[in-house]
């Protein structure tokens, strides 16, 4: 593992990125995106700010493999920082009084990485956060280059916010150094992430581990065999909650290439199952979480069209471990061609130019 | 472990795999995962699949149930699939070593029957196009050193751009095997299909086998047609699984035992010489299959690795038989190689008959009884010609030579357009071989009168025709126009010395086989004859033995005298590494200049490096394959040159 990335992999898809930004560069607009959900104990702000942009993807490096967030940031724009600040007021003085607050802050890219959110913007948000006494748990995200190399920044920032339990996410995708350079491209390797989630959790800081569902070119059953394996060792790292991210295709990615010429799919929702259920089997104590993005449809995780709102109230069972039934052939007869899928090893011989896999049968496509 | 070719037919082989554990081709292949994640396999697969090595086999195996289709499949090689080297952890820069590719030890493989490991693929380069990278360390990383009965197969995709990079790392490997990886995406894509089975055949060496992943049954007998060694049970899997009801009639419930059923079929028809015929059968149920079927013989040299005889009765039941390679390669070699005797001063068109040869048939010996009676002692200067479909024109002394003597086709007095065109191209190139003045009869009637009406007007050449454009040939009033019409337009040609019929026959034939203008070099004047052409005649020249012709496929068996004569003239011509041959076989590897025309069944000259003759037989496959295959039967001597 001397590289750290690979250049094929790499060029590639900052040529596709670059291509589209300048494609789409006027009718790209940053995006502010707030959403409050409300549960019997807390309130949940769930919110998307447009900052500058994830500096991996702005990179020439290209970013992952699978991430299109870049098209929502401002890149080049000036960052609307009075817009956002005014958002979250707005979303705070939505909530309900009564209830604690969780609130996620999205910025698409690194909390802590300067470039990408200026300091004034996060102080700012910082000291909103603070007045309605009410919030529980600030979520943001970092790659781990930052929560290695800024540890002063977010000691800092965990002492202002206190009461409030910091809690960082951090795009793992695979223990897999091979698939994190070879399928990802993140950038760095298991140890990179290893460090960084035990030096930040020396602070009392919450990490949460995105563990992604199907990279490009890996085959129905290899990605779930990664996702499975990575889940267990960001349990053993140290983890504290597991978000599983099953992919979706966005564009001016690679994935969103490789869909258009039929060599990726994304994953079904039976493999998300799979992968959630082995690993609740395994750590019945564990928090997990699983949000799909464009569940059922054609870009995003599915199934056959038919069960895919059933398959995904099974994964929420599962997640809050509760019971499912034993044999899921029952709920829908896609589940034994998908069954099959991943045991015949068909799809390794295929480059998938002219079939679509989800129908096996060639006879069919 | 190599393989041996024992049998073929269009690039269908029945193909032997030598070692320990040798098998057959075609044949079906075992499919063996590696497991990646033991978590899987515990929430998939039953814990009796599990097996040593962590391999587990593909899950249908489990119900094989008949003990016939268990038997068959003991002798079936395995074949290994390995994760992706990503999976693995690894990527193509970490290879530095041939143990590198594999999760596991692969050369201490101790299992009993022949085993194939695939190469894991490096995903990124191949789907991103950049298979040569791939390829390149394949090439850099020292040969393996594997046992007897492991060896490594490749994964090709269609990719028509790595096709120029695989020569090298096919070239003298320990690669045995060649995975189609996307042939099952491609068979409703008949046009690509054969695409990538050309790109495929002009790359890889005839010593490797080919595997197509994942085909319906219907499939097999013309996938083996076009060069196709294995198969493997994922269609059958696959399709358990499957709701919709297939179309195809040979894909209804198909389970294991039907899909061997169709495998042990195709492997008896390329026994026997039936494979094409098969191929047909089968094409007729699926559009893009006879799409293939068809676009096949335009697209595909079959004709040189098809025997030159074959079987006892050539059918030819629908249009796709009109352009098989039997049917195409008789035809060409009537334009190029057939000329007629100089002496001939008269031609006579005449209808063929069901029953071959045709003059053994109740109307030839009417239509010829009438030649005889009316033509006397001209007789000898008149040539019959007999229009047929699908193979054109057929001169009379042709009528023994495979497939002449042998085709059958449904008798129904309609034609179709592309036979109209093929008949009428024939009788063309016929006529255009003749000298103007030579008058010319024809005693057919309804579409092979229009077709010939045609065909004349185009060589602009006068044709004399039967009054009566239908009716049947036989009556009474009939041949006595016939005989009329033999008089009134034959009167006028000069009698000449008689010239041997038989000698005629011999030589004609020989052109036929060896080439045209060969039949006088082989055949001298001064020849004995012994025999009756259907009982075979053996010729001798100065009390030697020469030649014998054959009734049964209508050719020539050459002597070590007949060797002599054609040397240097025919391009029948193998070269032989040495110059001591023992025993009555020789084998490829001995073989290193072969004719390309040569085909399966022909009549060779084995020949020197310096080329002097050595040898006379028969050849067991095409001239292309004597030169490429490694191992095997090339050449059955029949006579040789003694040594003192
Ligand atoms: S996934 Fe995260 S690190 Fe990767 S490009 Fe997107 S925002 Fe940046
Ligand atoms: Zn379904």
């Amino acid at each position: 593992m001397s590289l750290p990335r690979n250049p094929l992999l790499s060029s590639t898809i900052y040529k596709l990125r670059q291509e589209f930004l300048e494609l789409e560069k006027d009718s790209l607009k940053p995006k502010t995106w707030f959403k409050l959900t409300e549960t019997m104990e807390k309130v949940v702000i769930t919110g998307v700010i447009p900052t500058r942009g994830c500096s991996w993807a702005l990179s020439e490096t290209g970013g992952c493999s699978v991430c299109g967030y870049i098209n929502d940031s401002s890149r080049d724009h000036k960052i609307p920082s009075e817009q956002i600040i005014e958002h979250i007021q707005q979303s705070l003085n939505q909530a309900n009084p009564s209830k604690p607050i969780e609130f996620k802050l999205f910025n698409s890219g690194s909390f802590f990485d300067e470039d990408d959110i200026p300091q004034k913007l996060r102080s700012q948000i910082i000291d909103l956060l603070k007045k309605p006494n009410k919030i529980r748990l600030f979520s943001v995200e970092s790659r781990p280059e930052y929560l290695l190399n800024h540890q002063d920044i977010i000691n800092e920032t965990n002492i202002r916010l206190k009461p409030i339990t910091l809690e960082i996410g951090v795009g793992m995708e695979s223990s897999n150094d091979a698939i994190l350079r070879d399928c990802w491209n993140k950038g760095f390797l298991l140890d990179d992430y290893r460090e960084s989630v035990q030096i930040t959790r020396l602070n009392g800081i919450r990490i949460k581990t995105y563990v992604l569902i199907k990279p490009p070119f890996l085959t129905e059953l290899e990605a779930i065999c990664d996702s499975i394996r990575t889940s267990i060792d960001a349990i053993e790292i140290g983890t504290d909650i597991i978000s599983f991210n099953p992919c979706t295709v966005q564009n001016g990615t690679l994935v969103n290439f490789l869909a258009k010429k039929n060599r990726f799919s994304p994953p079904w929702l039976w493999s998300v199952l799979h992968v959630i259920k082995t690993i609740r089997n395994q750590f019945p104590e564990q928090e997990l979480i699983c949000e799909p993005i464009a569940a059922g449809k054609q870009r995003g995780p599915h199934n056959c069209g038919k069960c895919d709102k059933n398959v995904l109230d099974l994964i929420n069972r599962v997640i809050n471990s509760k019971q499912i039934p034993n044999d899921l052939s029952n709920i829908c007869p896609c589940y034994k061609r998908w069954q099959v899928l991943v045991t015949t090893p068909i799809e390794v011989f295929r480059t998938r130019n002219h079939s679509k896999l989800r129908f096996l049968n060639p006879l069919n496509e | 472990m190599s393989l041996e070719i024992e049998k073929c037919e269009g690039w269908g082989r029945i193909g032997r795999v030598f070692g320990k554990n040798g098998f057959i081709t075609p044949n079906i292949v075992l499919l063996r995962f590696f497991d990646q994640d033991s978590f899987l396999s515990q929430n998939f697969l039953p814990k009796s699949l599990k097996c040593q090595e962590n391999l587990i086999p593909s899950v249908l195996e489990k119900e094989i149930k008949s003990e016939k289709d268990s038997l068959s499949l003991q002798l079936s090689p395995k074949l290994f699939i390995y994760p992706s080297l990503q999976m693995q952890g690894k990527s193509l820069n970490d290879i530095s070593c041939f143990e590198d590719l594999f999760p596991i030890d692969i050369t201490k493989n101790s299992d009993s029957i022949a085993s194939y490991h695939i190469i894991p693929w490096d995903l990124p380069i191949i789907n991103l196009g950049q298979y040569n990278s791939y390829l390149k360390v394949l090439n850099d990383i020292n040969e393996p050193e594997l046992s007897n009965n492991t060896k490594l197969a490749l994964n090709v995709p269609l990719m028509p751009e790595i096709f120029t990079q695989l020569l090298p790392i096919l070239k003298d490997s320990t690669i045995e095997m060649v995975c189609l990886g996307d042939m099952s995406s491609l068979i409703t894509h008949p046009t690509l299909l054969l695409k990538f089975l050309l790109h495929i055949n002009s790359w890889v060496s005839p010593n490797i086998m080919l595997y197509a992943p994942g085909v319906p049954s219907s499939y097999i007998p013309i996938l083996v047609y076009l060069g196709i060694d294995l198969f493997d049970l994922l269609f059958v899997e696959m399709s358990s699984v499957s709701k919709k009801r297939s179309d195809l009639i040979f894909e209804q419930n198909i389970t294991v035992e039907f899909f061997l059923e169709r495998l042990w079929l195709t492997k008896k028809a390329l026994e026997t010489g039936k494979l094409r015929d098969l191929s047909r059968i089968f094409a007729n149920s699926f559009p893009p299959l006879k799409t293939l079927l068809r676009v096949a013989d335009s697209q595909i040299p079959l004709e040189n690795n098809t025997p030159l005889y074959g079987p006892n009765t050539l059918f030819c039941t629908d249009e796709t038989d009109f352009t098989r390679p039997e049917v195409t390669r008789f035809r060409k070699r009537v334009q190029t190689r057939y000329t007629p005797p100089k002496h001939i001063r008269g031609i006579i068109f005449l209808p063929c008959s069901a029953k071959k040869p045709y003059s053994k048939s109740k109307s030839h010996s009417l239509f010829r009884r009438v030649i005889k009676r009316n033509m006397k002692r001209k007789y000898h200067l008149i040539e019959e010609v007999i229009l047929t479909s699908p193979l054109g024109v057929v001169p009379r002394n042709l009528e023994y030579t495979f497939p002449a003597g042998h085709y059958d086709i449904p008798v129904t007095g309609k034609w179709s357009e592309i036979e109209k065109k093929h008949l009428i191209t024939d009788i063309t190139y016929f006529i255009d071989k003749l000298s103007p003045n030579i008058p010319m009869v024809g005693y057919v009637t309804g579409k092979e009168r229009e077709i010939l009406i045609e065909a004349c007007s185009r060589s602009d050449r006068p044709i004399h025709l039967l009054s009566e454009e239908d009716g049947s040939l036989t009556s009474r009033e009939n041949l006595q126009e016939f005989s009329r019409l033999l008089q009134d337009t034959f009167s006028s040609v000069p009698s000449k010395p008689k010239i041997s019929a038989q000698l005629t026959f011999l030589r004609t034939v020989a052109d036929y086989q060896f080439g045209k203008g060969i039949g006088s070099i082989l055949i001298p004047n001064n020849v004995q004859i012994y025999g009756r052409k259907d009982f075979g005649f053996r010729v001798q020249l100065e009390n030697k033995h020469l030649l014998t012709f054959r009734p049964k496929t209508g050719l020539l068996t050459l002597s070590l005298e007949a060797g002599e004569r054609l040397s240097g003239y025919t391009s029948n011509t193998v070269t032989f590494d040495g110059d001591n041959i023992e025993g009555s076989t020789i084998f490829t590897n001995a073989i290193i200049k072969a004719n390309e025309e040569i085909c399966p069944n022909d009549e060779v000259l084995v020949v020197s490096t310096t080329d002097e003759l050595l040898a006379v037989g028969t050849s067991y496959i095409s001239g292309d394959l004597l030169v490429k295959m490694k191992r095997g039967k090339g050449i059955k001597i029949r006579q040789k040159v003694r040594r003192k």
